[in-house]
């Protein structure tokens, strides 16, 4: 699969909100296995300019939406997707809400007794708010973060690589 | 996950995780209903899409069994073979014209055709989230 940014777009919808999804009474037993292999986003040096200005950032992480195209084979197409994205002092965090056990969706302080928690609905994985993963619940490594850039007073995010907040 | 290759081998190897099969049904019949139906399977597509993103670690969905003048048993002997296989839930993702027994996820008939881009996908959005609200139900049983 390559990926190519051909446009700088961004969408102005929220893929699918923020809605807060619980799930209780599901108890699985930990998996015991190394952390996935990585794999980049954006093909190399190439950065996406999403619609939020730097200055709008806060310590609270919000859904940032970005598209690209993406040739797979004969066909082109146009990705949505998007990242948690806050700021840490002078440095803005940006993650992937990919969970690291088997790929679902996180979603920050979506479960509402863990707001200050990224939460997978699927097996109930968390996270801290560093991306790292908690132990004792299934994720098998912290969240992949983005890199990102100032593009004119807005944020731009780039490749895909290992969370370098933890280890 | 979804029937292909890769994703196949990993819901043999993380089978206790993935416990809800998808089974999708669309209408392909040639009769004076057939652009409902095609607007159907477009919309089915695009919410399979975004389950897929949201709960492609619980969820195995399977591609979308075409239905015949209303016959269901290709329908139901899939659901049979996914059962034997060890699902702990098996979900139909249809619109509501289908009288089908089991467990079923029912989505609103969008006209999507006439919409524009980001119409289509606030409309589509709303279905999906409340398909989640749903699987998320199932999960909580
Ligand atoms: S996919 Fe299993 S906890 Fe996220």
């Amino acid at each position: 699969m390559t990926q190519r940014v051909t446009r700088r777009q961004f969408l102005n919808y929220a893929l699918m909100g923020t809605g807060s999804f619980m799930v209780a009474g599901i108890t699985l037993p930990m998996a015991r296995f190394a952390i996935d292999p990585l794999f980049a986003a954006g093909a190399d040096g190439d950065f996406i300019q999403t619609s939020i200005r730097m200055d709008e950032i806060t310590d609270e992480p919000v859904k940032v939406d970005f598209t690209f195209e993406q040739k797979d084979g004969w066909y082109e197409s146009e990705v949505s997707d998007f990242a948690w994205v806050y700021r840490d002092g002078d440095n803005i965090i940006a993650f992937s809400p990919v969970c690291k056990h088997l790929g679902c969706t996180v979603t920050w302080g979506g479960d509402t007794s863990n707001p200050d928690m990224f939460f997978c609905p699927c097996h109930n994985g968390y996270y801290t708010k560093d991306g790292n993963n908690v132990p004792g619940t299934p994720p098998r490594g912290p969240l992949d973060q983005f890199e990102v850039a100032d593009s004119d007073g807005y944020l731009a995010l780039g490749a895909l690589g290992a969370n370098k907040l933890v280890g | 996950m979804f029937y292909n290759p890769s994703d196949l081998s990993i819901l043999k190897d993380e089978f206790e995780y993935i416990d809800t099969a998808i089974i999708p049904l669309q209408k392909i019949d040639m009769n004076g209903d057939a652009k409902i139906h095609a607007n159907n399977i477009e919309l089915i597509q695009m919410i399979t899409m975004q389950l897929e993103r949201q709960f492609r670690g619980r969820l195995f969905i399977t591609p979308s069994i075409s239905i015949v003048n209303d016959d269901l048993t290709a329908a139901n002997n899939y659901r049979e073979q996914l059962q034997n296989y060890g699902f702990k839930n098996i979900v139909f993702l249809c619109d509501k014209s289908y009288k089908i027994e089991g467990e079923v996820l029912h989505f609103n008939q969008i006209p999507i055709e006439s919409m524009s881009q980001d119409m289509k996908m606030e409309m589509v959005n709303d279905e999906v989230k409340t398909v989640m609200k749903a699987i998320i139900q199932i999960w909580n049983k």
